[in-house]
Formats: C-alpha cells, sequence, structure tokens
C-alpha cells in the first residue's frame, strides 16, 4: 500500500517551517522554506497540537499545525492601482516555487459564503501580488481591508506550461486577464525565452503593469478599444497571428484568437476554429469549492469532463469543445 | 466519551459525514486533513451510465450560503467502482456511503447493485431528491408510490442496508417517510437542497443555467432542523440529519431532534477545514454539557 503523505506545514515557537507527514510509518519530514531537511520527527497524530520536535538538538514546541493548502496570509498592503483596480499584497508561509504563473489562490472574504478565486500575479520570496478589480460584492468588501490576515487556499489549479513553447512565446492578455500573465512574463524571461506581450484594456486609463514590463525589459505592446485596436488585430499587425501563444481574458477574445482571421464572431463557434494555432487559455469560471469537490466548474472538453479549478484553469486551446462554453 | 453510532449495523466511530456532492469520492481533501477522521462519507451521485451535467453558470451564492445546478455530473459507477475505489483504499480505510441516482427504476436497481458488491460500500443512500436534472430526481421523491416502488425494487438485490435520502420539495414529507419506512427503508436521509434561484443584478436574468438550484447552506439550518424534528415523531428507523450544518452546536441540536448522524455539505466546500474543527467543537461540547455517550443524546428534544 502507497503510504499516504499528509502535506501539513506546522508553525514553530520559534521559527516557521514546513513539514510533510507520511502517515503510515508516523513519520514526518521537516524542511524550511528553502526545502533544506532540518529533521525527522516521530509522532502519534498528525494533528495533536501538543508534542515537541527534536530539530538540529533542540527542542522546539510546536503550537500549531497548519494544512498545507490552507493558510493565513497577512496584508502587506491593498492599493488602488487604476480606476477600480486593486493590487493586493500577501505575505506569510510560501515555499520557493510553490506557485506557477496562471495557479490562483482562493480567498476568503469576510462575510461572504463563497471563496472568490484570483489569480498570482506576481511572486516573490515569501510574498505574493494579487491584482483584481471591483465588480461585485465581494470585492467590494476586500478592497477595504487594508491588514490583518485572509485566509487563503493555495495554489490552487494548473498553470501555464512553459515547456510546451520552444523558444519564443507570445503572450495575450486582455482586461483583467492581464493578472496572471504578468507571472508568467517573468518566468517566462527567466527561462530565457522570446518574449512578446499584447496587452489590451478598454482605454488607456485602465492600463495596469505598463511600469512592471518596462522593468522586465520585454518587448510589449498596448491597445486599446476606445482607439479601436484590440489585441486580435494588434496580433496581426505584428504579423504573430501563427505564433504559439499564451492567452487570458474576456471568453470571446480568448475564442477570437483561436480563430479564423475572419471569424472573430461570438456567434461561429467550433466550425471556425483554426486548428493550426497553439495556444494556452486560462478560463474562469463561478467556484464553489475551488480544489475540485463540487464539480461546480466542469466544462466537457474533447478529452471529457475537466474541473477548471482542478485541471485549469490552463487549457489546450485544442481540447476545447467551443460550442460547449 | 463515546461518539460511535450504529447505522443500521454500519458502525461509524463519530457520526460526521460529508454528504453527497460535497467530497468527490474522497480524494480532494487530502491536502486539508487525514480524510480518515470522517465517520464515513457519501460520494458524489452516481448514475448507471457517466453524466455531464448541466452548462454552466452551475454556481450563485446568497447570504446563507449557496446554490448549484450540477446535475449530476459523474463518471458512472462502472468507472467508480474500477478506478476511484481501488485509488481512495489508498489513503482512506473505512466504509463509504454510495449515494444512488438514476433517471428510470431500472437505472436505481443495476447501480445499487453494483455498488452493493463492493466491500467498501457499507451502506447505500438512494438519491430520489436531486432537484437539478430534468427526468428522475427529485420528481421521484415527490410521489411516495413512485419512491416505495425504487426502494422496494432495489432492496431486493443489496444486501446491505438502503437508506432513502428524501427532498424538502416533497409536499407531504411525514407521509413520504412513513411510507418509506413501510417499504423496508432501513433509514432516511433528509435533506437533499431546496429549490431556488438568484437572479443577475445586472440583466435581471436568473444566474444559473438551469434557472433554478439547490439551496444549501448554514442558512437552511432551522427549516431542514424542523423538517427532521418532524419526522422523527412518526418513524422509527435512523435519520441522517442534513441541511446547512456548519458548526458543533448545529451537530448537537440536530442529533437532539432526533437525527442518528450528520452529514455536512456547503460548509465543507467553503472551508475544507471544517470538518477536524467540527469535530473538535463537538468534543468540547460534549465536555461542557457533560453528554458522555453522544448516540443518548437522539431524539432527546421529544422526550
Ligand atoms: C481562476 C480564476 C482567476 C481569476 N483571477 C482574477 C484576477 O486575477 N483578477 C480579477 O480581478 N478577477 C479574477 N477572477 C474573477 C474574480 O474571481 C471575480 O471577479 C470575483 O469573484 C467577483 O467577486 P465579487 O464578489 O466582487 O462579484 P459578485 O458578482 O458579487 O460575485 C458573486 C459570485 O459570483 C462569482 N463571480 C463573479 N464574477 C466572476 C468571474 N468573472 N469569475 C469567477 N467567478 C465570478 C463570485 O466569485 C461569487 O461567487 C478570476 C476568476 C477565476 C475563476
Ligand atoms: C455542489 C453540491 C452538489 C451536490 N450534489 C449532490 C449529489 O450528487 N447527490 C445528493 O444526494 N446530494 C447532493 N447535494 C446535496 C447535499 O448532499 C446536501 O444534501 C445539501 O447540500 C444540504 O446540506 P448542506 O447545507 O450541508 O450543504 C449537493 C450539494 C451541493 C452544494
Ligand atoms: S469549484 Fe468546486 S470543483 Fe471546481
Amino acid at each position: 500500500m502507497t503510504p499516504h503523505v499528509l502535506k501539513h506545514i506546522i508553525s514553530f515557537k520559534k521559527l516557521k517551517v514546513g513539514f510533510k507527514t507520511v502517515r503510515d510509518t508516523a513519520k514526518a519530514m521537516i524542511f524550511s522554506r528553502e526545502k533544506w531537511i532540518l529533521a525527522f520527527l516521530e509522532y502519534q497524530k498528525p494533528c495533536d497540537e501538543t508534542f515537541a520536535v527534536r530539530c538540529k538538538g533542540i527542542f522546539f514546541e510546536i503550537y500549531e499545525v497548519i494544512p498545507l493548502k490552507n493558510r493565513q496570509l497577512e496584508i502587506i498592503c491593498n492599493n488602488e492601482i487604476a480606476p477600480d483596480v486593486f493590487c493586493l499584497t500577501l505575505g506569510g508561509i510560501l515555499f520557493n516555487e510553490e506557485i506557477h504563473p496562471g495557479q490562483f489562490v482562493n480567498i476568503h472574504v469576510p462575510g461572504k459564503s463563497l471563496r472568490r478565486p484570483i489569480s498570482v500575479s506576481r511572486i516573490y520570496g515569501d510574498r505574493i501580488d494579487l491584482i483584481y478589480k471591483i465588480v461585485g460584492e465581494g470585492t467590494e468588501i476586500l478592497r477595504n481591508i487594508k491588514s490583518g490576515y485572509l485566509d487563503v487556499l493555495l495554489p490552487c489549479g494548473n498553470g501555464f506550461d512553459l515547456s510546451a513553447f520552444q523558444n519564443e512565446i507570445l503572450i495575450i492578455g486582455g482586461g483583467m486577464g492581464v493578472a496572471p500573465l504578468f507571472a508568467l512574463t517573468s518566468e517566462a524571461i527567466k527561462q530565457c525565452k522570446k518574449v512578446t506581450v499584447i496587452f489590451g484594456f478598454r482605454s488607456p486609463k485602465d492600463a495596469i503593469l505598463e511600469e512592471a514590463l518596462m522593468n522586465l525589459g520585454v518587448d510589449y505592446h498596448f491597445c486599446f478599444d476606445s482607439e479601436g485596436v484590440n489585441v486580435v488585430t494588434m496580433r496581426e499587425q505584428l504579423g504573430m497571428s501563427h505564433m504559439p501563444f499564451a492567452a487570458c481574458g474576456p471568453l470571446p477574445m480568448l475564442r477570437a484568437l483561436c480563430s479564423m482571421k475572419d471569424a472573430d464572431t461570438v456567434h461561429e463557434r467550433q466550425n471556425l476554429i483554426n486548428d493550426d494555432i497553439y495556444g494556452q487559455l486560462s478560463l474562469e469560471a463561478r467556484m464553489g469549492c475551488g480544489f475540485g469537490a463540487c464539480m461546480g466548474c466542469s466544462i466537457e472538453t474533447k478529452q471529457g469532463m475537466k474541473r477548471i479549478c482542478k485541471e485549469g484553469p490552463v487549457f489546450n486551446s485544442k481540447e476545447i469543445l467551443w460550442d460547449k462554453i | 466519551m463515546g461518539q460511535n453510532i450504529d447505522l443500521s449495523g454500519m458502525m461509524i466511530d463519530n457520526p460526521l459525514i460529508p454528504a453527497s456532492g460535497a467530497f468527490g469520492y474522497g480524494m480532494d481533501y487530502q491536502d486539508f486533513f487525514d480524510v480518515n477522521e470522517v465517520g464515513t462519507f457519501c460520494t458524489k451521485g452516481t448514475t448507471l451510465h457517466p453524466h455531464k451535467g448541466n452548462p454552466l453558470p452551475r454556481i450563485a451564492e446568497y447570504s446563507g450560503g449557496m446554490l448549484n445546478c450540477v446535475g449530476l455530473e459523474n463518471p458512472g459507477v462502472e468507472t467508480v467502482v474500477r478506478e476511484y475505489f481501488p485509488k481512495l483504499r489508498n489513503t482512506y480505510h473505512k466504509k463509504v456511503i454510495a449515494n444512488v441516482c438514476g433517471f428510470s427504476v431500472d437505472d436505481y436497481i443495476k447501480t445499487a447493485e453494483i455498488f452493493d458488491r463492493e466491500e467498501c460500500v457499507g451502506l447505500i443512500e438512494l438519491n430520489i431528491s436531486c432537484p437539478n436534472v430534468h427526468a428522475g430526481g427529485a420528481a421521484f421523491g415527490k410521489d411516495p408510490s413512485i419512491a416505495s416502488e425504487i426502494l422496494t425494487e432495489v432492496k431486493k438485490v443489496c444486501r446491505k442496508p438502503v437508506y432513502v435520502k428524501c427532498t424538502p420539495q416533497c409536499p407531504d414529507l411525514v407521509l413520504m417517510c412513513k411510507t418509506l419506512e413501510a417499504s423496508g427503508a432501513d433509514g432516511l436521509v433528509l435533506l437533499n437542497t431546496w429549490l431556488g434561484m438568484r437572479l443577475d443584478i445586472r440583466t435581471g436574468k436568473p444566474i444559473l443555467s438551469n434557472i433554478t438550484g439547490g439551496v444549501s447552506g448554514p442558512g437552511i439550518f432551522p427549516l431542514s432542523l424542523y423538517k427532521i424534528y418532524e419526522v422523527y415523531k412518526n418513524v422509527n428507523i435512523p435519520i441522517i440529519g442534513c441541511g446547512g450544518i456548519s458548526n458543533g452546536r448545529d451537530v448537537i441540536e440536530m442529533m437532539s431532534a432526533g437525527a442518528s448522524a450528520i452529514e455536512i455539505g456547503t460548509e465543507l466546500l467553503t472551508d475544507p477545514m471544517a470538518l477536524p474543527r467540527i469535530k473538535k467543537e463537538l468534543s468540547e461540547l460534549m465536555d461542557t454539557y457533560n453528554i458522555t455517550e453522544l448516540s443518548e443524546i437522539i431524539g432527546r428534544a421529544h422526550k
């Protein structure tokens, strides 16, 4: 029988470290934030809160056992960066390379029954940035929370797969869809890929992340509906209509990106999709749980039913059944 | 201190049971807690053949919880027993409750028969109460004669206890439950979701693709509690209470009203750590109120 791996974080009185437990052998492996193994410990019960552990000859008293996927993250700042758009920086126990671009967190907003899914925009050390737009009651509450802790599930879903792109990648975002793409752009540059970014917004005052892209030194192009240019026409102007891409944004935009040249109307679906274009698309859905338990976010794909929160939110454009979503 | 409960011969070491549809097939909570902490759990509603369910959006919110119109998406009973159960055995060592749904009497019989043969299945829960499918589901759960026909046929092919999960949409729930008891039900699960809807504030149109959905979560707790209280007075078979339970106090109340065990749905989706939390709260409350044997409080509201 394969041992059951329980993933938890124990926070110690003095230092915070993570650990994984192997239930059947009743042993736990303690590793620090850098994933160095500090000690093995034996214990009786995975959720016993009162045992002490000896680590490198020192006894530490454990006072909290936190599940790996559910954490209390501290609000570092939460500021408006464009009209009705906020950047929320959260800090806490985060492991190196734990969160991948395209993954999201699911936030408990005080006073709301369901959690709110928000993509991770920037990952640095033990902090993450989330960029969110005020659209309804939950985000309206969130904008006014300036300090304290938030109850967060993370990381949720599967992110973009950069290894599927060879040397070059085109990154296309529309509206709030640009949020996860900033993390992707940074990562692609780190991996020495040639990156071109196209971001579309309603109007210049809605534009975000320009300075951050400039700092990355990446080739980027902004376009605005108010000026009659959208990301699809911009892609054409740049002569990149056949390049493999990663995208996030409204569904009609994603559909247009995968369609043949003149098929960017919403009505013509599956039959106008251009199968030569390869894209990775990040989709959205109203979610009940965000971790695969409720089937509230499933869509039908060519490979059967898939959950946007678990198998997604990033999908290969070729697996999508456009007439089903 | 005892939390052992006897469900028609299926012994569970605590009364907390994740409800059908909130726990998948038991494999989605492993990053949160040791799933063996549950008393047992109910599988997602499973049909004879794979079922795709309703289009999105399937989820809406209200101040007391949520609405869903998932519509019984599931891979079909064969895939569940062939692929999911063997995987589940790696991490989960207790028995499960198989939630069986169908679109015809024959579907129920065949699906229940397959589950009944599985060693890890301790109990069959006949779901005649799903509000989100157009055939079967809650339509069967409103008519005592159809409900007892399904039950009688399923009982013929099952050796394991068969419980029936009822819908609050049933116009005369007490009559329904009495009929089911007379037709051989080993127990009852009360209740599935309540039918409701939400409209989009901008367009005024329904949010859910199916227009209506099942209402669940803490907002329905007093409604479910009352139904269980009423039914308990009229039947002698065990009742599993379900609907809006979100903390230890709710568990005590539900059992006092007559439930032998309880199921938790929505609270697990919004707080995946809810089960160990509620378990802890329950132990603390038992201490505070000097409850030594939990089974002794079942139905004490009526004494
Ligand atoms: C994987 C994923 C990543 C996302 N990343 C971002 C991001 O980085 N930045 C950002 O601004 N927004 C993002 N969204 C959308 C964001 O979740 C919604 O805008 C937000 O939930 C709205 O909450 P509300 O309470 O303000 O709106 P309300 O309309 O009051 O919410 C009511 C319910 O509908 C849900 N809902 C409403 N709109 C959406 C939507 N577009 N997608 C999913 N659920 C919705 C809410 O979660 C809530 O359950 C993402 C959505 C998903 C699924
Ligand atoms: C997303 C979701 C899916 C559900 N799926 C099923 C199902 O497949 N079969 C079933 O019998 N009940 C299903 N239910 C109903 C629950 O099992 C439970 O009866 C109901 O939600 C009330 O309990 P709660 O308020 O604790 O959630 C579902 C509920 C939710 C929220
Ligand atoms: S939101 Fe629950 S399965 Fe995706």
